[in-house]
């Protein structure tokens, strides 16, 4: 094989042409050289490497069980003593998205060799590997094999050779939530006027940092009778019983707890405190009623105004929280809630 | 959070004076709080005025919670 790289090329029972769906539970096996959709990356390869081996897995196979699945596909890779490793495309396929990025990430970590994937921006592979592993954005089909094919290889050997990654912009994949240092020619304050300036006059610019942007969800559909319901308090204020013996963090907070609500008269203030790291906390901790307003709910309660408010409320501390962590945490609290039949929930939000 | 919760079929009016970050995340009902460190408070009134301030937002946090909302919808 003189001085050609080693490449090993990681693809589904479909691109490996086992079959379908119908083969979508064979476990993992090896082939000597190029399959499928390997022949492309071989072209492109040239004589800069070589396909030793293709590795094939059912997609059923693989996401039945995962750990499993993962264990078998890292002996074979590691037996191919490979330089590096190509998995996918995957395009819009989502079991398949996922096991691509499954295998780059264990390929990478544990054999420390450079790991390239393909998937199509709503691939949930995309959300789920894209900051450990480079996966170059493709069409929603395999229509964009040629396009997809040539990009993945230059970057897996720019990677292999140490070379320079540029932007995610320039090479094609997704962007992996790494900021970099790099020299400018100009200011800030001038860029942010060109940027401007371009924006008014509607061409083109790109920003340097980009907002993270919500999914579109379909909003619920409302209360039917608020007289006739029970409403929960949820806050990512950080409001825990004084002492914080659940000990929530302060910022880049994992955790969440349920608390007792207060009484009407009560003095919350001497019960409760924010350990919210992000604000100041004074008004609140003086009166925590300015973030729960569990007074006027109570009042309402009394009045038959609403059927109950729920005797706990539930905290979190969002500050500088990663977005994964708050949607876990959300999905958790929203499970309670249910169980608790709550039929609606106000949300404070410092 | 907020759309964790409302995809389990439970609506959530959201308090908040980020009403920009909320919009930006799809968030389906927002309600223009009282401010960053007092969503519920206005600090600068006497305590009975405060109470009204807080029992009119609550009650527009409610009335978010009965409005049918198609998409992300802020309630000032």
């Amino acid at each position: 094989m003189d001085n050609k790289l080693r490449v090993v090329h990681y693809i589904n029972q479909f691109f490996g042409q086992m079959g379908g769906e119908e083969k979508a539970g064979i476990p993992p096996q090896m082939k000597e050289g190029p399959v499928g959709p390997g022949m492309l990356v071989q072209k492109k390869l040239g004589d800069r490497g070589q396909i030793v081996a293709t590795v094939i897995c059912g997609d059923d196979y693989f996401s039945n069980d995962m750990g499993k699945a993962i264990e078998k596909i890292l002996i074979l890779i590691r037996s191919s003593n490979p330089d590096l490793l190509v998995a996918g495309p995957a395009f819009n396929a989502g079991r398949y998205g996922i096991a691509c990025g499954e295998v780059c990430w264990r390929a990478n970590k544990e054999l420390g060799i450079p790991c390239v994937t393909g998937m199509y921006k709503e691939n949930p592979g995309v959300e789920m590997y894209r900051k450990p592993v480079y996966i170059i954005e493709t069409a929603g089909s395999a229509i964009g094999m040629k396009d997809a094919v040539p990009k993945m290889v230059d970057l897996v050997i720019k990677l292999f050779k140490g070379e320079t990654i540029s932007s995610p912009l320039e090479e094609g994949y997704f962007p992996r939530g790494i900021r970099k240092n790099i020299f400018s020619e100009k200011w800030a304050s001038e860029r942010v006027i060109d940027m401007l300036m371009a924006k008014l006059s509607g061409d083109t610019y790109m920003t340097e940092v980009s907002n993270p942007t919500g999914t579109s969800i379909k909003p619920s559909s409302p209360v039917g009778d608020i007289g006739n319901a029970k409403i929960a308090l949820v806050t990512e204020g950080g409001l825990v019983p004084k002492g914080n013996s659940d000990r929530i963090e302060g910022s880049r907070c994992t955790k969440f707890a349920r608390y007792k609500i207060w009484a009407k008269n009560d003095s919350p203030g001497q019960q409760f405190e924010s350990i919210h790291r992000g604000f100041d906390t004074s008004l609140i901790n003086e009166d925590p009623n300015r973030l729960l307003p569990i007074d006027v709910l109570k009042d309402k309660e009394e009045k038959g105004q609403l059927r109950e408010i729920s005797p706990f409320f539930y905290s979190t501390c969002g500050c500088g929280t990663y977005i994964s962590e708050a949607k876990r945490m959300g999905r958790e609290i929203a499970k309670n809630l249910k169980n608790e039949g709550i039929q609606g929930v106000i949300l404070p939000a410092t | 959070m907020a759309n964790e919760i409302e995809k389990e079929g439970i609506p959530v009016a959201l308090i908040t004076t980020m009403v920009t970050t909320a919009k930006m995340m799809n968030v389906s009902r927002i309600v223009v709080g009282g401010g960053i460190t007092h969503p519920f408070g206005n600090p600068e009134m006497s305590p009975r005025e405060e109470k009204e301030f807080r029992k009119r937002l609550v009650e527009k946090a409610l009335g978010a919670l009965k409005s049918e909302v198609k998409k992300s919808t802020i309630f000032s």
